[in-house]
């Protein structure tokens, strides 16, 4: 805050705004704002969550069922469903930034981009957020009107993840985030989306051409849920327009099949996690370039079972 | 800018907007606008608190509030961008004691906090110490910030009228195509 020649950070003003509207279950909760006496450093104080979901998929001794699977999932789709309607796009969608409690609750946090969307005209948002290995391809085509699918493609990586236990798509730079998709969406084109032509960078980016569409059988290898594997295609779908939606991907057969969602074998599952599970939001954990790091203080709360080391990060 | 909304029971005026109507996502406009009404009220700058002021009167509140409306101009800033910078100072000084002396600087750090809200490119830090001609410096700009922003507790969304005040339009226009009765005078 010493460092801050424009007072009290825009950013984090924003952040709190957008904080203070959104009063979900599956959203972070914020609790108050805290300022140090001698340095003025910021503090958000969030409701306590002992894990995050990239920090649960690290760890390779917590297998998550089908069930607890679709739990997850549906909490997902339900913050998202929830944020949506109030039309706020969170633009940082990332396995780090999903928070989940010791008894299974999911809390969607990190709202350092997010931004509430303006009504009427064509907008110009900037299209320079959401971490690289999430970030949806008409983003780089420089789409700058866009709007809530940006979030269901993040979405749709992370449920990839809950099989994968990795992201799926590491790409180190613009380039090879772009060609990475390519490769397992197929090709960038008119055909498959229209009016693709007509975006900023379509021409300028070296489009992979000739590359099928291959999300099927790349995750057969992972995913034997048929119906997991059919709601993933229709969220990682090239053209914005014909992506699923959030109230869309909660009616999908994948969650109103046998064996439903469970948030009690979720809670079962936690409950012998002993340890804190958190990413550290660090360089090795975010990809160079493209979304930084929101200038917020963020802050964990004590925790109040020993059980428990926590990190502030 | 003190005035409050008039009064209105939601299923009488609140109609759905048309198709092409860009107010609110059709399904919820009545849930909105409640919220809103609600939201405004619990916010509301305290009614008659510059009674409670000993040093500034509401003369001096309305020569600050014309003074805001020309540093809009001159930074050509939003119009709720001013909206909520006046709401700001009302609520401010519902909380706080404020001599005659500092008022203009409870006004410009408003005007600060609500640019950094609601405009794309904000002026900057000295643009608003430049304003008040220099009587008050930069630090002195980013206490008052800080004081303000504590004592709202960080509460720095209340609807202003700019909020109601396009949907209140929607209305009025759908209203008068349709050639039905206008219930309240809005």
């Amino acid at each position: 805050m010493e460092n801050e020649k424009e007072g009290f950070p825009m950013t984090a003003l924003r952040e709190i705004r957008i904080l203070q509207l959104l009063n979900h279950e599956n959203v972070i909760n914020l609790v108050e704002v805290c300022r140090s006496k001698e340095r003025g450093s910021i503090f958000l104080v969030f409701d306590f969550c002992e894990h995050d979901l990239a920090g649960l998929l690290c760890c390779e001794e917590v297998r998550f069922s089908l069930q607890e699977i679709k739990s997850i999932m549906q909490q997902l789709f339900n913050a998202l469903f929830f944020i949506h309607g109030v039309r706020i796009l969170n633009r940082d969608m990332k396995s780090s930034n999903i928070l989940i409690t010791r008894s299974g609750v999911l809390k969607l946090g990190d709202f350092g981009l997010a931004r509430a969307m303006s009504k009427g005209q064509v907008q110009r948002y900037t299209n320079r957020v959401i971490t690289l290995w999430y970030r949806p391809p008409e983003l780089f085509l420089g789409e700058r009107n866009y709007a809530t699918p940006i979030d269901m493609w993040g979405a749709g990586c992370i449920m990839c993840e809950m099989w994968t236990r990795r992201p799926i798509m590491q790409g180190d730079s613009e380039q090879k985030q772009i060609s990475l998709i390519s490769n397992l969406c197929g090709s960038i084109t008119p055909e498959v989306w229209p009016g693709v032509e007509s975006l900023e960078l379509y021409c300028k980016l070296q489009l992979p051409s000739d590359q099928k569409r291959r999300i099927r059988e790349r995750l057969r290898h992972y995913v034997r849920d048929m119906h997991a594997i059919d709601l993933i295609d229709k969220l990682l779908v090239l053209d914005p327009k014909k992506r699923l939606d959030s109230d869309g991907a909660l009616n999908h057969d994948f969650f109103w099949e046998d064996p439903m969602p469970s948030q009690s074998d979720l809670a079962h599952t936690l409950s012998k996690v002993r340890r804190s599970m958190f990413v550290m939001h660090t360089s090795t954990a975010r990809p160079g370039g493209g979304a930084g790091v929101p200038g917020a203080g963020g802050g964990a709360v004590a925790g109040n079972t020993n059980h428990f080391h926590d990190r502030v990060f | 800018m003190l005035l409050s909304t008039p009064s209105l029971t939601c299923s009488e005026t609140i109609s759905q907007p048309d198709n092409d109507s860009q107010s609110y996502p059709q399904d919820y406009t009545t849930e909105i606008f409640t919220y809103l009404r609600e939201a405004e009220v619990r916010w509301q700058p305290q009614i008659g608190y510059m009674q409670k002021q000993t040093d500034i009167t509401l003369g001096m509140r309305s020569v600050l509030v014309d003074w805001l409306v020309e540093v809009g101009d001159e930074f050509s800033l939003q119009t709720s961008t001013l909206y909520q910078a006046v709401g700001l100072v009302d609520r401010f000084l519902s909380l706080m004691s404020v001599l005659r002396g500092k008022l203009q600087l409870v006004g410009a750090t408003a005007m600060y906090v609500a640019a950094k809200l609601e405009e794309i490119y904000p002026p900057e830090l000295a643009d608003f110490a430049y304003i008040t001609d220099n009587t008050y410096s930069q630090k002195q700009i980013v206490q008052m910030e800080k004081l303000m922003l504590q004592s709202l507790d960080y509460h720095l969304i209340a609807p202003s009228s700019t909020s109601f005040l396009h949907h209140y339009l929607d209305i009025g226009t759908q209203q008068s195509h349709s050639s039905a009765n206008l219930q309240t005078s809005v």
